[in-house]
């Protein structure tokens, strides 16, 4: 049996569900060694602003029980040297490339947002909007629903592209969905890293230079899968899942509650083959349960997926 | 650079350290590169840990681990034909290509960072090259590697702290000697050793190279933890990956903290 793993985001055609996600995948370019990139469904780019952003001091990640904390800073090499030293390399490859983005004022969105527009390996635009407005006094834009949809209506005047809007945990996410959705984002991926901070107590001091920093990896695995599925219960448009995602199973759930795809990020550290294997054991899964396409997985629980929350 | 599975061919302990040999079909690497090696323990610790290469020899290559922490501690204890996967060899290497016959050498080592600069050794006698050892530590029984180091017939200098092997002091005091007359010093150690080494042999004709540590996830310069200030041009300062760019910089370049 042909086994079908093509999805769509919105417009966008997919070889299967599996994305790289952004901070942990480089440009791109940097899998060679382990594996053939183009196989799977996309990448989405280390983050990219208006300048070069040098990051933070070190200390910058910390380990912790199934997880790790990080403050790189959101280095990257800026959107001009994307263009002249990446890009090239990128429209060469077949896969999917997706741009992570950001800035710190809504300006900066948009100028970005546009000059990608115009880069054609580019297929859409992922909005990172877990940072810091230093307009508005450093409150971050993702955690108000008002800021989220002033910032994501700006942007999606300005750009054509499919816009995905990255949400944070922080805040109420079906309000901050819902803000995206309404301002015109064409589909949502929950979640980016949880705020989270550790204390070296032999030196007194922060573990990391930055004092606060972003949990990834299995540890927040349970918390993704919520939000999706509170995301989902929330937008019609398409949701993609992430968060501590390691083998196929932990992708699967995000698909059954209804995500169309999901992202991998953190495992990628710890098994640069992780993507292999995931593709791998999505087939298996399909196999096992006698379906022909990943499509009939994509929301399988959401009929399961309506009552009330209660208390735990 | 692969992602590999290896099967640990034999685990000797000394004490707090381990030497791990592990058979597998790996790349051939070079003196001061390093492997990410993790166990299969699951997700505690999550991450792999960095671990320079002792030694290389077909299908088999060696680590001294030392038990500092939960990670490193696993690794030590890993028994005879367990597995574990490893993704490497990473980074750079101590530029040891261009260096002469005549030239004088020194290696400077202390603690784990003995072990690369062993292998640095082994590769520079193997080329004709006899470097000047220096080892470090603070008391007799943490010196590491002493008898293959001897074994390698080249000039081997000991301080310990308290005295009770080789001179009483630290590396450089014996380092000092060779200020003036030094082409090039290879070193590898606490930072403050390196940071000490450097302020010696960074100037005149001596290339003088330092292994730098740094907290690492990926290894492989994805996801840019590992970050060091390095000063790319005369007043301009960028952090580079200790994982990529590293971890052996030419110690004029380092922005000392
Ligand atoms: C390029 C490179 C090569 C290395 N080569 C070797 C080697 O050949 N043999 C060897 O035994 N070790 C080597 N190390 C050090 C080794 O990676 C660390 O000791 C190990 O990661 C500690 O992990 P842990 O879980 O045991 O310690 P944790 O439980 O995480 O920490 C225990 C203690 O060790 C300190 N520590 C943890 N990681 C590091 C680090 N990367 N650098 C300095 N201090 C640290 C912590 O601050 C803490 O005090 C190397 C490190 C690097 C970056
Ligand atoms: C080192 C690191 C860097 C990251 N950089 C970015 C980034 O530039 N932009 C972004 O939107 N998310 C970034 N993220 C968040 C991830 O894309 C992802 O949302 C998060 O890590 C949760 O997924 P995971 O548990 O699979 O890693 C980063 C995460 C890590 C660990
Ligand atoms: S450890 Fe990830 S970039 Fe160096």
């Amino acid at each position: 049996m042909e086994i079908d793993l093509k999805i769509e985001v919105g417009k966008i055609e997919l070889k299967n569900p599996l994305f790289l996600a952004s901070g942990c995948a480089g440009y791109g370019l940097e899998f060679e060694d382990f594996f053939d990139i183009s196989i799977v469904g996309g990448v989405c780019l280390k983050g990219l602003s208006l300048e070069e952003s040098v990051g933070n001091e070190p200390s910058r990640i910390w380990e912790t029980p199934s997880g790790m904390i990080n403050a790189i800073g959101l280095q990257n090499i800026g959107i001009k040297n994307f263009l002249k030293d990446k890009a090239p390399l990128l429209r060469k490859i077949n896969t999917i490339f997706i741009a992570n983005f950001f800035g710190h004022k809504i300006e900066e969105y948009v100028k970005v947002a546009k000059i990608l527009e115009d880069e054609e390996c580019i297929k859409a635009l992922e909005m990172n909007i877990s940072c810091p407005n230093i307009s508005e006094g450093g409150i971050h834009f993702g955690v108000d629903p008002l800021l989220v949809h002033k910032v994501v209506k700006e942007v999606r005047k300005s750009v054509t592209k499919p816009l995905w809007v990255k949400l944070t945990p922080s805040g109420n996410i079906k309000e901050t969905a819902r803000s995206a959705y309404e301002a015109g984002a064409d589909a949502l991926v929950a979640i980016n890293t949880i705020p989270a901070m550790a204390v070296d107590v032999e030196k007194m001091d922060f573990r990391i230079s930055n004092k606060v920093g972003g949990l990834s990896g299995p540890a927040i695995h349970p918390i993704a899968v919520k939000m999706v599925y509170d995301v989902v219960g929330e937008v019609p448009i398409p949701v993609i899942g992430c968060g501590g995602v390691e083998n196929a199973e932990n992708g699967i759930e995000f698909l059954l509650l209804g995500a169309r795809a999901f992202q991998v990020g953190t495992a990628l550290f710890y098994n640069p083959n992780a993507p292999v294997e995931i593709i791998h054991g999505i087939k298996d899964y399909l196999k096992r349960k006698k379906l022909k396409s990943v499509k009939e997985v994509i929301g399988r629980m959401k009929a399961k997926n309506k009552g009330k929350d209660s208390c735990s | 650079m692969r992602y590999l599975h290896f099967e640990v061919s034999s685990s000797k302990r000394y004490g707090d350290f381990c030497e791990v040999s592990l058979k597998g079909n790996f790349e051939p690497s070079l003196p001061g590169q390093f492997y990410m090696l993790k166990g299969e323990w699951g997700s505690h610790p999550l991450l792999p840990r960095p671990i320079s290469i002792l030694d290389e020899e077909k299908n088999e290559i060696k680590f001294l681990i030392k038990d500092v922490g939960i990670g490193s501690k696993k690794l030590v204890e890993l028994k005879k034909g367990e597995k574990l996967s490893g993704t490497g060899p990473l980074g750079n290497h101590f530029p040891f290509e261009r260096i002469k016959k005549n030239e004088e050498v020194i290696l400077i080592g202390g603690g784990v960072g003995v072990p690369p600069l062993f292998y640095l050794a082994k590769t520079l006698v193997g080329k004709g090259v006899s470097p000047i050892f220096i080892e470090g530590a603070k008391t007799k029984s943490e010196l590491l590697l002493v008898d293959a180091i001897k074994g390698l017939g080249l000039n081997f200098e000991i301080t310990t702290e308290d005295g009770s092997a080789g001179k009483k002091g630290v590396v450089t005091l014996i380092a000092e000697k060779f200020r003036k007359s030094a082409n090039y010093v290879f070193a590898c150690g606490p930072y403050g050793m390196l940071k000490s080494v450097s302020e010696i042999f960074s100037y005149g004709k001596c290339r003088c190279f330092v292994s730098l540590e740094e907290r690492m996830a990926c290894g492989y310069g994805i996801c840019l933890g590992c970050a060091v200030k390095i000063e790319e041009e005369k007043g301009k300062e960028r952090f580079q990956r200790v994982c990529k760019e590293g971890p052996v910089f030419d110690s004029r370049v380092v922005v000392w903290k």
